[in-house]
């Protein structure tokens, strides 16, 4: 019987349409993963092949978790049907016994299932070889690579998944909890995903994923290319137990399930069982039936519509899976709570804003879904509980009970904003923090999330009221939202000509909404207009009546029409629409210059295709500037009024200037000295050639004044620029012009290089040979250090601060004057801020510090004045003295979050560092981390900065990050150390693991952040260990005392490797090698620790393995005999458990496994070898080892 | 008040000619509508309840063309449809009340004296407060037409309401509806021939969309009356008689199967001439005997 009921399984599924339809969902969408450039899911990029081992696993991995809802709606209803269609009664009255019918229905839809999600493969394989596939990405084929994922995923998930949908929906037998247990399952899942942040927790929480997504990342984070595109993820270790662990509990699940279930048909139920009411006698009533006097004026109307509406949203809140979907995204934020706005492990402080990003960021979903849905579901209220015959026949306008459903669903959604605002503040509150600023949700929340929630709403309503089935509109809802959102994302981003879509916009502290609440009212008012027209095409085509057919209403609806319906209310709309459509439209595209992505790019190649033969022009060079700006941040307009002196340092004469602008900007008036004639005048590159009237000789100077005007004029399409705002400006000398042909400004990508018919870039920065290029810092390569004067001209209520010492403030009329100068020369590389600011003054020996703050951002202030103190302490003491009197931190808007150092200023964003809550014990004080790598900064990058090469950013930004560590490291301790550079050392494996081109040795890295950041941060840290700090101090000051506030040659990174090796004995010549000049990683393990007790003395026995490979770019491993020295430690445990070190020596390694017996006087704990991990290890866990015989 | 019916056709997009050229004139009182499942009735009703369009011709409630003035039909009418659900998770009163205030009642007061007044009739007072999820057919159908007397209709219109009703409750509920029926016009449709010999004072009968007999019942008797032939016979000769005679009916009675012929003429061979009942009638239209 079993047999016949399994195939009997397997055939209904055969004939349904939906097995296919999921499983086309499914190969589409990997089809479009591999065939598609544009389309990625989970993990090939740059150079990971779609068909890398990794890169389908990840897909398939992913597609699962998405898979869940395809997964739920193919287990859960096996046995629910035959309740559905009675026919369980029947069936259980067959001699059928309870295992086989179980068995039979679950794993002839299991095996369904498996033919579904197969899908997945079959997609990427045909994608693959499909013609016109980009093959530039395609690897061999590897049986192997879709066969472990089928293994590993595929079968394992589909079963435990299918247990608990099977049984929950065989026990619930209702629809819709057969797809709200989908959800539920999602959520909880997010919840883990989300948790996972923080490294420490990894390993626990990837047992206790489901998917086993959270094992595989485990395992695979640090792969590099070469691993991702030729190793399968094993199906061992972590992986291997995950795997092993949820099949137990499913198949234990599955037993109890078994066991409960009652092979009978009225049990089961876990429901609450219909009453069913008893026949009761017939009595004659006499009560007469009252002569009622039916309404139909106005108020009546009102009141009937105010009742119906009452009545769809109560339906709406009261439905169980409403609640259901609410609470688990409620559920799922306050998860998030715990873990806010998370930086090396340490928290901001919830403030609204940021609040309000994770509640529309993580609810939104949970909304669209919620609002699609019973949208949907309340159009269809009526004919789904088959009420309408009676309903349409009663004398109440269609646009009545319309209306009223959209003004439930409006309720419905003001309700769920409630909720999240609730929410929001109980976030707060979990966090200590009491600074509730209501209107800041209210505002936002309305401003930004409501008018698109009642888009949606309209949108669906449409849908619905088009179609004869309710699958189908939600189908069609759903395939429109995620077409708009694909297709929105790539070639034409016009927020004109997507529905719904307005420019994104954040709010800041200081700048409140700023300026981007106009052009969001614009648009969304144009999208509502829209939305109205939609509706009432809707409204004439409502399902009245027993012929739903779209032929019959289509008549019915020109009846209308032609009798009138609409006539009012469909052509304002649709004027409306078009009048607001053509404002936004001379807004974006006459008063501003809107270009579609593509234009963009073809532009970016323009450039280095018209000008790149003018790379090796000889130009002068900026030797002065002197900028007059006037700033009018009301009016978001600024005026630049600047003279450059510009010196020909060449040997031949030069007989005409370059200059650049930003893109579509001219010179309002410009004068050379001597006079010039324009040549070239491309506005579009901003690209200008201008022939000197007399040419500039070698040796000479000429003065060069010129005039520019930004503002912004009506609103562009995007948000628009955030530098010139109501309070907050931050704004730098890409404004002014720049000479010579500038490389930086090519295009980059790839890809993009290849589709505009440019060649394949080499490097990221010029190679460090090319000695040309040591003629200019990467800062820039048309000057070198330059006198600088600015007078800064803003409203009456801001302060104005730009580089320089505050020489002269003055008022004018209702302005506010500040005068500038610096009195030693600095790069050219300047900026000017604006905003209403706090300012906090301190001083360290003779340097004036001040901080001008954000009122209400007084959390972190301390911390920074301290970082900064500090930092000038340590460095005036090690490296050479401060070539300033002053150190500035201004605080800009939180539009972009990094911090700037510029000479004596340092633009600071409010969203990092400012609201930090740091708990000094345990906290990495990211405040003053981040100061302290900024002050750090006027050492090396304002006193030395490195030539326009690779590596040159390991002078700049590895020792920013030195520094910081320095002066960390003597105010916290070195416990707090170690934890920062576990956060390094995680950031840094990631880094190279996601690395697209190539990885570098950090002595010629090409400006990528994971190596002069995170392996600066390890490299320099080791080598100080290695060699001592006073003696890596001595190497920096002399190179300083060298290199610092000279012209060019610039130094390059072999430059200052030789001030190193300088300090470094010979015996440790090769480690400076393996840190810089190799990628060198360890994988060192404890194999072996054992003690014995001797008197008072403890002997412990260390079985050691000590494995060194070099790698190249891509990750192809080399494997070395190891000769290092590397610490050998031993920890001991307090009375609570916490371990301490009480032996810490480095011992040689030659071999790859080595014994050492070691003395301590306390009874071991723990040990093993480079406990602080100060190699770069994968694996770090292993380094030590338990000592579990004493 | 009558209602004049005329020329009506309709075609549903499948092809199915669902009436054809019906013509009917219905006075106030209860009109009994009588055909075999699948006959019109429904869409016939359908259509003067307003939720469906016709094809051609016209339906006039004296001065009221009801094809075109749907909003004020449906002011004065009362639905009972065939078929009808219920939110499962409402009560009977509240869902009285909500077709109430739906229908135009919204005067709180008043309306929570008609929904009591109404629950009364129906017999569901005790009821009130249980779920309609939980009301058994015989307790649906009562809650329909209680739901259909809301606002004093002029015209009601209830399509098969007897059907799933025990037979103490069908008599009750035609009672409601004859009592009702004398100053108002009330169509009733059904399939079962009893319902309509005991109370209606006008009837027709229509088949395959078209009307083939329209009158009083006793009209109807009379136009048959000595054309009825009765025997009893066993299975086996049953199949001899369907070929050499008119057979209107055949049923089984007491383990012999009772057939009923039409002749015009004396039948011999074991027939006998039977006193018609609305049954014979019935079967004899649709059969096509009377044409």
């Amino acid at each position: 019987m079993f047999k016949e009921i399994f195939l009997f399984e397997l055939r209904y599924r055969l004939k349904r349409p939906a097995t296919y339809a999921y499983f086309i969902i499914l190969f589409m969408m990997m089809f479009l993963a591999s065939y598609s450039e544009h389309v990625n899911i989970g993990g090939a990029s740059g150079l990971v092949n779609k068909n890398a081992p990794y890169s389908i696993n990840m897909a398939v991995c992913i597609m699962m978790i998405f898979g869940t809802m395809i997964c739920s709606a193919i287990m859960g209803v096996p046995v629910f049907r035959d309740f559905e269609h009675n026919f369980h009664e029947i069936m259980f009255t067959t001699p059928v016994r309870k295992w086989q019918y179980l068995a039979g229905r679950f794993f002839g839809s299991y095996v369904i299932a498996i033919f579904v999600f197969s899908g997945l493969l079959w997609g990427n394989m045909l994608g693959c070889v499909f013609p016109g596939v980009n093959t530039e990405h395609i690897g061999a084929f590897m049986p192997l690579a879709y066969l472990q994922p089928f293994l590993s995923y595929i079968l394992p998930n589909l079963f435990m998944l299918g247990i608990l949908f099977f049984a929950m929906g065989s026990l619930f037998r209702n629809q819709l909890a057969i797809y709200v247990q989908g959800v539920i399952l999602f959520t909880l899942y997010l919840i883990i995903l989300n948790n996972q942040r923080d490294i420490e927790s990894n390993r626990v929480l990837s047992m206790l994923d489901p998917f086993g997504f959270s094992a595989t990342t485990n395992v695979t984070r640090y792969w590099t290319v070469s691993e991702k595109n030729n190793m399968v993820v094993p199906l061992t270790g972590l992986l291997f137990y995950n795997r092993l662990l949820w099949l137990s509990i499913s198949l234990v699940f599955g037993w109890v399930f078994f066991r409960s279930f009652k092979f009978s048909s009225a049990a089961n139920v876990l429901r609450r069982k219909k009453t069913v009411l008893s026949k009761e006698e017939i009595k004659i009533s006499a009560v007469p039936i009252p002569q009622i006097t039916l309404q139909r004026n106005i108020a009546s109307r009102l009141k009937q519509w105010w009742y119906l509406l009452r009545f769809d949203f109560k339906s709406v809140v009261k439905a169980i899976p409403f609640i259901a979907i609410t609470l688990c995204g409620v559920f799922m934020l306050l998860s998030m709570s715990t873990n806010l706005g998370s930086m090396y492990g340490t928290a901001t402080y919830p403030v609204t804003y940021m609040i309000l990003d994770l509640l529309t960021g993580n609810f939104m979903l949970f909304l669209i879904i919620i609002i699609t849905f019973y949208s949907g579901e309340l159009i269809w209220k009526e004919i789904g509980v088959r009420i309408a015959p009676i309903t349409d026949a009663v004398a109440l306008p269609d646009s009545i009970f319309i209306t009223a459903k959209l003004g439930a669903m409006l309720l419905v959604e003001l309700f769920l904003l409630c909720i999240l605002v609730l929410t929001g503040i109980v976030m707060q509150m979990i966090n200590g923090f009491y600074e509730f600023e209501i209107v800041i949700y209210i505002k936002s929340l309305l401003l930004n999330t409501f008018p698109y929630l009642v888009l949606i709403t309209l949108l669906t309503f449409f849908i619905h009221s088009m179609v004869n089935n309710k699958f189908l509109g939600h189908t069609i809802v759903i395939i429109f939202w995620l077409g708009n959102i694909i297709l929105a994302a790539n070639d034409i981003d016009h927020n004109l000509l997507w529905y719904g879509n307005s420019p994104t916009q954040s709010y800041s502290a200081m700048n409140g909404f700023g300026h981007f609440v106009k052009p969001v009212l614009f648009f969304d008012f144009y999208w509502l207009m829209l939305g109205i027209i939609l509706f009432m095409v809707g409204l004439l085509m409502s399902k009245r009546g027993s012929e739903l057919a779209f032929v019959s209403r289509f008549k019915k609806m020109r009846l209308l029409w032609k009798a009138g319906h609409g006539k009012l209310v469909i052509p304002i709309a649709l004027t409306l629409f078009i009048v607001s459509g053509g404002f936004i439209y001379y807004n974006t595209n006459v008063l501003n210059i809107y270009r579609a992505p593509d234009t963009w790019d073809e532009i970016t190649a323009n450039y280095e295709k018209k000008y790149k033969k003018l790379k090796f022009t000889p130009q002068p060079r900026i030797a002065s500037v002197n900028v007059n700006l006037d700033l009018f941040p009301e009016e978001r307009k600024c005026f630049i009024k600047a003279e450059y002196i510009i010196k020909n340092k060449n040997t031949t004469s030069i007989d005409s200037l370059i200059l650049n602008l930003p893109s579509d900007k001219k010179f309002s008036k410009l004068v050379i000295a001597g006079g010039f004639k324009s040549v070239l005048s491309d506005v579009e590159q901003g690209f200008y050639i201008y022939k000197l009237n007399k040419p500039l000789l070698p040796g000479d100077s000429l003065a060069m004044k010129f005039e520019l005007s930004y503002g912004e004029k009506g609103f562009p399409n995007k948000g628009g620029s955030t530098s010139i705002v109501y309070n907050g400006t931050f704004i730098n000398n890409g404004l002014l012009p720049s000479l010579g042909y500038n490389e930086g400004s090519e295009m980059t990508d790839d890809d993009d290089r290849k589709d505009a018919g440019l060649p394949k870039k080499l490097y990221r920065m010029n190679p460090i040979q090319d000695t040309l290029q040591w003629r200019n810092t990467y800062l820039g390569s048309d000057a070198d250090w330059i006198r600088y004067e600015a007078t800064v001209s803003t409203s009456a209520d801001q302060i104005a601060i730009s580089p320089g010492y505050l020489q002269k403030e003055w008022k004018q009329g209702n302005r506010r004057y500040f005068h500038y100068k610096m009195d030693s020369p600095i790069w050219n590389f300047y900026s000017f801020l604006s905003a209403r600011y706090e300012v906090l003054r301190d001083k360290y020996e003779d340097v004036n510090i001040e901080i001008y703050y954000q009122k209400g951002h007084e959390y972190d202030l301390k911390n920074m004045v301290n970082g900064i103190k500090k930092t000038l302490k340590y460095c005036n003491a090690n490296f050479s003295k401060y070539q300033h009197k002053q150190v500035r931190i201004i605080e800009f808007p939180r539009y972009a979050s990094f911090a700037q150092s510029f000479p004596n200023t340092i633009p600071y964003s409010e969203g990092i560092g400012f609201i930090m809550d740091v708990d000094k014990e345990s906290d990495i004080d990211m405040a003053f981390y981040v100061t302290s790598h900024e002050v750090g900064h006027q050492w090396w990058g304002h006193q030395v900065c490195g030539a326009n090469v690779q590596g040159s950013t390991m002078m700049v930004e590895s020792m920013a990050q030195y520094t910081a560590l320095m002066v960390m490291e003597k105010e916290y301790g070195s416990s707090h150390m170690e934890k920062f550079l576990k956060y390094e050392m995680d950031r840094y494996l990631r880094g190279r693991a996601g690395e697209t081109k190539r990885e570098l040795p950090i002595v010629l890295n090409e400006n990528q952040q994971y190596i002069h950041y995170q392996k600066g941060s390890l490299v320099f840290y080791a080598l100080k260990d290695y060699i001592g700090e006073t003696a890596l101090n001595r190497a920096c000051s002399s190179f300083l005392k060298d290199y610092a506030f000279k012209d060019a040659p610039y130094p390059v990174s072999y430059d200052f490797l030789r001030y190193i090796r300088k300090e470094t004995p010979d015996s440790l010549q090769s480690v400076v090698t393996d840190l810089f000049e190799n990628i060198t990683l360890f994988n060192n393990k404890t194999a072996v620790a054992d003690a014995k007790k001797k008197g008072n003395q403890y002997t412990v026995t260390l079985t050691l393995e000590c494995a060194k490979v070099n790698s190249d770019s891509v990750g192809n491993e080399k494997n070395l005999i190891p000769n290092d020295w590397i610490d050998v430690g031993v920890y001991t445990a307090d009375k609570s458990g916490k371990d301490s070190l009480i032996y810490l020596e480095k011992k040689h390694f030659n071999k790859a496994s080595q014994q050492f017996t070691i003395n301590v006087a306390a009874k071991p704990s723990r040990a093993g070898i480079d406990p602080l991990h100060k190699l770069i290890d994968r694996d770090a866990e292993d380094n030590t080892r338990k000592i579990e015989n004493l | 008040m009558q209602l004049k019916i005329s020329n009506l056709s309709k075609t549903y997009p499948n092809g199915v000619q669902a009436l054809k050229n019906i013509n009917l004139t219905i006075n106030n009182g209860l009109f009994g509508l009588l055909g075999p499942n699948g006959a019109g009735k429904s869409s016939l009703m359908r259509t003067i309840a307003t939720l469906q369009e016709a094809d051609s011709g016209s339906v006039f409630l004296d001065d009221l063309n009801v094809l075109e003035k749907k909003d004020e039909v449906r002011q004065i009418l009362g639905y009972l449809p065939q078929e009808f659900g219920v939110y499962p998770n409402v009560s009977a009163e509240e869902l009285l009340n909500h077709l109430a205030v739906l229908k135009g009642a919204t005067e709180k007061k008043s309306r929570q004296e008609l929904v009591h007044a109404l629950l009364n009739q129906t017999n569901l007072f005790d009821a009130r407060k249980k779920k309609l999820g939980g009301y058994s057919g015989g307790m649906k159908q009562r809650f329909g037409i209680a739901q259909a007397l809301i606002g004093n209709p002029k015209i009601i219109i209830v399509d098969e309401p007897t059907a799933g009703l025990d037979p103490t409750e069908r008599n009750r509920f035609l009672n409601l509806l004859s009592e009702i029926s004398e100053s108002v016009i009330v169509i009733l449709s059904t399939h079962i021939v009893e319902d309509v010999k005991e109370l209606c004072s006008q009837m027709a009968i229509i088949n395959k969309g078209e009307v083939l007999f329209e009158g009083h019942p006793m009209q109807a008797l009379d136009m048959v009356k000595g054309k009825i032939w009765k025997k009893f016979m066993s299975k086996a000769a049953s199949k001899e008689h369907h070929e050499n005679h008119k057979v209107i009916s055949t049923k089984f009675n007491t383990g012999q199967i009772e057939m009923h012929v039409w002749s015009d003429e004396m039948l011999n061979g074991g027939f006998e001439r039977t006193e018609p009942q609305l049954e014979d009638v019935y079967f004899s239209v649709i059969n096509g005997m009377m044409k």
